[in-house]
């Protein structure tokens, strides 16, 4: 019998994290003739070019010899290779040639990149990659920082190879505004918005992204003029936090102002807000420097703990280290020689916490072998870890414990103590005991999430899960997908159509004509750590609901207090057909 | 989609209504197995086109279940493309954050969660993939692979552990 917890949680895991990826109608056709014989996507070139490249190929001096740069190699050499082949992968050989005349021509392709690593590993490489990385080589990794041209250019190149189906990077023409105009016209709109001045090109303080695209609208018949986008993205290098976006038509109009200034404070309401600001901002706990932990430690310092590991984060004294005590790598290395892992090949993963343990300064070290570089085929079961107490300022190692990671059931174990790691051993036994309150909605109460239902369900009311009818979902999921009240719905509805006209208009949804509108919703009970329930909503607002072919896709999470005040927490707003272009 | 309740079906139609039924989760596998969309894609591609070449065989096949046939060569497509050592270099986590945007809400462990079957050995991914993720029976599953029961056992056993140690052990998603 099924180890039902687990297949659960594996299905309900990969499916949500892999919801967005499907074939569409148009790839499924296009399995189907590929399959058949009907026809090959990637575009046929004539025969008498075909040899000309082949001629070309084997005199791949004559380029060398010519001094290409990498657009000419790409045209020259790359794509009409691509176009003579049936297949969507370089073989080594052709690969060998192409790099051969990109190396001749003083181009080098990063020798950590994937298709150098296939390349050196004697294998082919998939063109459009192959014609990305020769890219990245020479206009710069990061795509968005390409200019207007390069990005048209690329694009050029993979509809010749067949990679894309049209090209929706333009260059002004005609009556358009030239680039520097549409730079002025972005930098002025911001200074307008928000009084910061912004350069006309990327400098040392301003990373500039610009894009001239064929934007969506709902009327798939509009002409160039009604599509023509810019974009204008200004990232502040020097703070990393100040982020500035305009979006405007061919004419001049404004369609997006954008300002983002991540956290600029954090969150002090709760432990448990501050914990997630911080980890917004800094990654995982597992990950923080001392300095973080410190940060924590003061932030929270006076703030109501409703739970035993708020209590404790508040009271294990997080501080840095004292002066001319050992640093957090000494401590970790200290570590190391306690558990004889000195010398050792593989992966440790391991963090280093200062705290205080009565008066005493300590660093809390826990370690776990991740990876043994002995055990290639990774046959041990590396089902335990350890956790060490080191005096800071001499690196005597005054506790060691191991704990295992296996809670004997299941794989997920909330009441599994965790704090070990955060938190002086002394502290766990004085923590106070707090009401273990059981969760309104908890996986285990919910039905098991019956998969194999969901061929019907898809066979009967479509792919589109939005519009599945509730009971469906909750047969199909098992009641991962929960109930709303109607008050929490009209609510939600509230918000999504003011954030839908305030992006798009008050007209967007009156634009669209006979639109219906889908909703899944969950519902995640956090009352016992933050005394609050989550609310996930995702509207899709259509008149396609077979293939959200158009629309608009609402997302808010919003969280309900107890007290009955709400937070929203996240609240996107954007086209419902972004993943079909 | 049971090919034998409908003899009439030709081969066209039946390929035809496979690929409508299967591709999504053929592709999700292919996904989970080889880390990069666009492989996967091309995985199953060439999935389909070996269904069609092969598709005269499935009735001469101990396999009973026409997706667990479907994801048998899959797999080994699979196998096929990763045989080069370069693949170990993924960046599973980076992979998923390529994802097209998700339909539903992801926590942080669906995510966790995922990252860790990505990561597991390939043995023990198939039987999590084929028996939890696609449902197959632990028949399914021996066939599918082509080992025996007992086989399979040991590697679900493994891998549920190889799992709860990825999951558990890390505890960063846990406060």
């Amino acid at each position: 019998m099924k180890n039902e917890v687990m297949a659960r949680q594996v299905r309900q895991s990969l499916n949500a994290t892999l919801s967005g990826l499907s074939t569409t109608p148009w790839q499924r056709d296009r399995f189907y003739l590929n399959a058949t014989g009907g026809y090959k996507v990637k575009k046929r070139i004539p025969l008498g070019l075909i040899l000309v490249i082949a001629l070309l190929l084997t005199c791949a001096t004559a380029l060398a010899a010519a001094l290409l740069g990498p657009r000419e190699v790409v045209e020259q050499m790359a794509v009409p290779m691509a176009q003579s082949s049936k297949q969507e992968n370089y073989t080594h050989e052709e690969l060998e040639q192409l790099i051969t005349t990109l190396n001749e021509n003083g181009i080098t392709l990063d020798e950590g990149s994937r298709i150098m690593q296939a390349f050196r590993a004697g294998h082919g490489y998939w063109e459009q990659d192959t014609i990305r990385e020769i890219c990245f080589a020479a206009f710069g990794r990061d795509e968005r920082a390409w200019s207007i041209d390069q990005q048209h250019w690329y694009a050029e190149m993979m509809v010749e190879i067949g990679a894309w189906g049209r090209n929706i990077y333009l260059l002004p023409e005609g009556e358009d505004m030239t680039v520097p105009q549409a730079r002025a016209r972005a930098a002025e709109a911001l200074r307008q918005a928000y009084g910061v001045e912004l350069p006309a090109e990327s400098n040392d303080q301003w990373q500039i992204w610009e894009s001239y695209i064929l934007g969506w609208t709902p009327d798939a018949n509009a002409s160039r003029e009604d599509r023509a986008r810019w974009g204008f993205t200004y990232i502040n290098r020097r703070t990393g936090n100040d982020d500035y976006s305009v979006s405007f038509d061919v004419r001049g109009g404004q369609i997006d102002l954008w300002r983002a200034q991540y956290l600029e404070r954090i969150d002090t309401r709760s432990i448990d807000a501050v914990l997630d600001d911080l980890e917004r901002r800094e990654g995982v706990l597992t990950q923080w420097r001392v300095e973080t932990w410190a940060e924590f430690g003061g932030l929270i310092q006076n703030l109501p703990a409703s739970t035993r590991s708020a209590w404790l984060y508040q009271h294990a004294g997080y501080r840095l280290p004292p002066e001319g005590a050992l640093s957090p790598e000494q401590a970790l290395a200290a570590a190391r020689r306690e558990m004889g892992f000195a010398d050792f090949g593989g992966w440790i993963e391991e963090n280093a916490i200062c705290c205080t343990d009565g008066d005493r300064p300590i660093y809390k070290v826990a370690q776990r072998v991740f990876y043994d570089a002995a055990d290639v085929e990774r046959r041990a079961v590396y089902d335990v870890f350890w956790v060490l107490e080191l005096d800071c300022a001499t690196g005597e190692v005054l506790q060691k414990r191991q704990y295992s990671y296996l809670p004997e059931g299941d794989v997920y174990d909330p009441d599994r103590d965790i704090m070990m790691s955060y938190v002086p051993f002394s502290l766990l036994e004085r923590a106070p005991q707090y009401e273990n309150r059981q969760s309104a909605l908890s996986l285990e109460q919910s039905a098991l999430f019956r998969y194999e239902q969901e061929p019907g369900a898809i066979e009967k009311y479509g792919e589109v899960m939005y519009f599945w009818p509730q009971e469906v979902l909750d047969e199909v999921y098992g009641g991962v997908y929960a109930h709303p009240t109607q008050a929490e719905y009209d609510r939600a509805m509230e918000i999504a159509t003011s954030a839908l006209y305030e992006k798009y208009g008050a007209d967007a949804l009156t634009r669209l004509g006979d639109w219906q509108v889908g909703l899944l919703h969950r519902r995640i009970d956090d009352t016992r750590e933050n005394n609050r329930v989550q609310l996930d909503w995702d509207f899709m607002f259509t008149t396609d609901p077979d293939y959200l072919s158009d629309g608009y896709r609402v997302q808010i999470i919003q969280m309900v207090y107890a007290d009955g005040h709400e937070e929203i927490v996240e609240l996107t707003v954007e086209h419902a057909n972004m993943g079909n272009g | 989609m049971d090919r034998a309740a409908v003899p009439s079906m030709s081969r066209e139609q039946t390929l035809s209504g496979w690929i409508e039924a299967y591709s999504d989760a053929i592709l999700k596998t292919c996904y989970l197995y080889l880390a990069d969309r666009g492989q996967a894609e091309d995985a199953t591609q060439e999935t389909w086109v070996k269904a069609w070449k092969h598709m005269d065989d499935f009735e001469h096949e101990s396999i009973a279940n026409e997706k667990a046939w479907l994801l048998r060569i899959a797999i080994n497509t699979c196998k096929d493309i990763r045989r080069g050592g370069w693949f170990q270099h993924i960046d599973r986590r980076q992979a998923i954050e390529e994802l097209p945007p998700q339909l539903t809400a992801v926590e942080p462990k669906d995510l966790s969660l995922t990252q860790a079957v990505m990561e597991l050995p390939g043995r023990y991914k198939q039987v999590i993939l084929l028996y939890y993720f696609q449902g197959l029976t632990m028949q399914e599953t021996a066939d599918t692979l082509g080992a025996v029961q007992s086989t399979v056992q040991r590697r679900l056993k493994k891998a549920e552990a190889l799992l709860r140690t990825s999951l558990t052990g890390g505890a960063a998603y846990e406060k």
